[in-house]
């Protein structure tokens, strides 16, 4: 953490801290405030600060990283691009997985097969929306977030779908669930 | 086994049966748990039992059922049920503080199926944000979908269930038998385990929740949930001894008294006070990604008809809000003393109230499972009483439709996250609840009013002096005389909400509303919910996350169903001794 940050911290937890012990404080018989209520407002503007100026750090912070991101080329930033080149590939290969998997008819192989798929990609890909939010503007991220969120819907349906032996369902599924994974592609892009 | 190509090609979801099987559990359980509530002072969501007789009825008997479609039923029958939990809240306040024949029944009837409207119409547009996007935990949910996939899921995760529910059932019986009695360690009544080693003054002393139900909810939540440990942390080992040590607390009171008053004078009033300021400045912040997820909603509703269409159509969602705002506006209108401008400003403030509060209890509850309908109940009625020149009937109304609402808030964002674990068509759950769940307000108010009626001379059947003492309306009729003796600590309210506002622009999802909520709760629950999370954390460091997906999961949902069906058993068995 670098030092900035840490005193970001320090501020905004310490201001909070003595808010809410000054807030503690019960007013004396006929008054509406309690006596301590300048240094209320002294520290929690204290806290304020320290608040904003964590997302200020964290902003800049993020700026800079998808900056880097963008031009590739600097070995610090190494780490999110990779993660969002990982990304992409999990995208890719579930897209193939699911294409295999739409020839099984045997409901005990599909379901191992859904619970590799859910430990090799889908929690990797809900862990990584950290990496897909710092790299995307709010609406855009919200957009993919919420059509990651529709294909993990439709996943855990196919999943429930095979597991009541209902064959036509899951096969009405699959070609769904592609075509999903297929935009997300499209979204990273 | 049957034939597999003899299956029809629909995916049985929303069915007849599932519908009727809902709504016969819903008004069951509704009766039973406002019977329990008035008995006992606390209700219990009937999610879980209604999930387990699903998959008993539509699976076993009838042959036929499916996982979604064990999840509408599910979802009718808790939507019914919990609005009964927000009606024995506020309504035998009503009758014991009205003389015999002076209740207007209809007019709060009217507010409380308004309220039971408005709060599943007014949470769904948050669909996307609070269970897409911000992936709230909701561990009851979690633990309910574990149960209707695990019956035919797989032995593994049956076992695993099973386990849980051995351990949290068993835990629980030992706490109710008494043997674990040890006056000073262990208080069995509000089963916690005091650490005060004989040294430590009592505000300050760790307390530890014995419930495992609570240990499990942190469990399900991991890291997400810390900030309501250390909240927790930050008021009993930070506040109360800095409020002690500064002289600000009553010098005549000392031990448990003194714990008392720091908790409820001081940590409870700030923590909702915290709550709303969070909630509200939550709502700025997250506007853009907010207005996103109502457009997706929007357009979700345009690109989709018939059978496939996702979610509920955008234009009944304003209609329903426009008609149980009229049902808002009318049953005030007609309370005597009350104008036509304050019926309405009451309606309106009262709606945007419901939101927020909606929203609050709907994010507390994902964060923690705990759900501060009470202090929702609290503001709602110092807020009408103050805009209505105490008016307590029309006061009343309010607050009935609103715990209605709230609850319903919770119970739906409940039961959509069930769904989105197993994949259930949000449509047909929004329309399953919207359709069912005002039956709910019909069922408790007559429950309510048959039982009140039973008492000797046709009245006075439950409160003080009776078999069925109603605990929560006692405490409301605190409340209501401490408003109309301008004893509320408003000033508490206010600065609490300036924190949560500052806490809600820190970088930390949901800051605000668990800071709020651990100074809202006892120690006891915030430590136990702690140490649920440090075990998360602690198990996915080692094994990985997927270890903890498969195995923790299952084994968590086993001690919440475990705790929670182990625990309506024990009421209704002290019920039928009595």
């Amino acid at each position: 953490m670098n030092i900035q940050l840490f005193f970001a911290w320090v501020l905004f937890i310490g201001g909070i801290s003595l808010a809410l012990i000054s807030a503690a404080q019960m007013p004396v018989s006929g008054a509406t405030w309690p006596d301590t209520l300048p240094v209320y407002i002294l520290v929690l503007t204290m806290g304020l600060l320290g608040s904003l100026w964590i997302r200020q750090l964290n902003s800049s912070s993020q700026q800079t990283q998808t900056n880097l991101s963008t031009a590739s080329e600097i070995d610090n930033n190494a780490d999110k691009v990779v993660s969002l080149q990982h990304i992409r590939h999990l995208f890719q290969q579930l897209q193939q997985d699911l294409i295999h998997l739409q020839a099984i008819n045997d409901r005990q192989i599909l379901q191992a097969e859904f619970e590799k798929l859910e430990a090799n990609y889908l929690l990797h890909i809900i862990a990584s929306r950290t990496v897909l939010k710092n790299h995307l503007a709010q609406a855009q991220s919200a957009l993919l977030l919420n059509q990651l969120a529709q294909g993990e819907r439709l996943f855990n349906r196919l999943v429930s779908a095979n597991i009541d032996g209902h064959a036509a369902e899951v096969q009405r599924l699959f070609p769904q669930l592609i075509e999903l994974v297929k935009q997300w592609q499209e979204v990273l892009k | 086994m049957r034939d597999k190509t003899k299956r029809p090609t629909i995916y049985r979801e929303f069915t007849l049966a599932a519908v009727l099987l809902g709504l016969l559990q819903g008004v069951l359980l509704n009766v039973a748990f406002v019977y329990i509530a008035l008995k006992l002072g606390f209700s219990i969501g009937g999610s879980s039992i209604a999930s387990i007789l699903g998959y008993v009825f539509l699976r076993l008997v009838l042959g036929k059922g499916t996982i979604v479609e064990n999840n509408i039923n599910q979802t009718i029958a808790s939507g019914i049920n919990s609005t009964g939990t927000g009606v024995v809240f506020v309504l035998p306040a009503v009758f014991l503080l009205s003389q015999q024949n002076s209740i207007p029944f209809l007019p709060l009837l009217i507010a409380g199926l308004g309220g039971a409207v408005l709060g599943v119409i007014l949470i769904i547009p948050l669909r996307k944000q609070l269970i897409e996007q911000d992936r709230l935990r909701f561990p009851t949910g979690v633990a309910v979908a574990a149960i209707i996939r695990t019956g035919p899921a797989g032995l593994h995760k049956a076992k695993l269930l099973g386990i849980g529910f051995l351990i949290a059932s068993s835990w629980k019986l030992l706490l109710l038998s008494g043997w674990l009695s040890m006056p000073g360690l262990i208080d069995l009544e509000f089963e916690e385990l005091h650490f005060d080693f004989g040294v430590l003054p009592a505000y300050v002393a760790p307390m530890l929740s014995l419930s495992l139900l609570n240990f499990a909810a942190g469990m399900l939540s991991g890291r997400a949930g810390l900030p309501f440990f250390i909240g927790g942390l930050l008021a009993w080992w930070i506040i109360s001894p800095a409020t002690v040590s500064l002289g600000w607390i009553p010098a005549e009171l000392s031990g448990v008294a003194q714990t008392d008053y720091i908790y409820g004078e001081i940590l409870r009033p700030l923590g909702i006070g915290v709550l709303i300021g969070a909630a509200l400045i939550e709502v700025v912040l997250n506007y853009p990604s907010i207005k996103q997820a109502i457009h997706a909603l929007a357009a979700a509703t345009q690109h989709q008809t018939g059978l496939d269409r996702e979610e509920l159509p955008v234009g009944v969602l304003i209609i329903g809000a426009i008609a149980a705002l009229l049902f808002f506006f009318f049953a005030l209108w007609s309370t005597p003393g009350i104008a036509l401008w304050q019926a309405l400003l009451a309606a309106l403030l009262g709606t945007l109230w419901m939101g927020l509060a909606g929203l609050i209890v709907a994010e507390a509850t994902g964060l923690t499972d705990v759900s501060p309908i009470s202090g929702m109940a609290l503001i709602s009625i110092t807020m009408m009483m103050l805009l209505l020149n105490g008016n307590l009937l029309a006061a009343m109304m309010v607050t009935i439709g609103v715990a209605i609402a709230i609850g319903q808030s919770a119970d739906m964002m409940q039961d959509l996250k069930t769904g989105f674990m197993v994949g259930s068509r949000p449509f047909w759950q929004q329309v399953a609840q919207l359709a069912t769940s005002w039956i709910g307000v019909l069922v408790a108010f007559a429950t309510l009013y048959v039982l009140w009626h039973s008492g000797a001379g046709g009245a006075h059947g439950f409160g003080e002096g009776t078999s069925l003492p109603a605990p929560q309306a006692s405490a409301l009729t605190e409340v209501i005389n401490a408003v109309q003796t301008h004893s509320i600590p408003t000033e508490k309210f206010i600065l609490g909400a300036l924190v949560g506002i500052v806490l809600g622009f820190a970088p930390i999802a949901g800051l605000g509303i668990l800071g709020g909520l651990a100074m809202y709760l006892p120690f006891s629950i915030t430590l136990g919910y702690g140490l649920g999370c440090l075990t998360q954390m602690w198990v996915v460091r080692r094994k990985g996350l997927a270890f903890a997906e498969h195995q923790l999961v299952p084994l968590a949902a086993g001690l919440i169903i475990g705790e929670a069906l182990t625990g309506v058993g024990a009421a209704i068995y002290a019920l039928a001794m009595t």
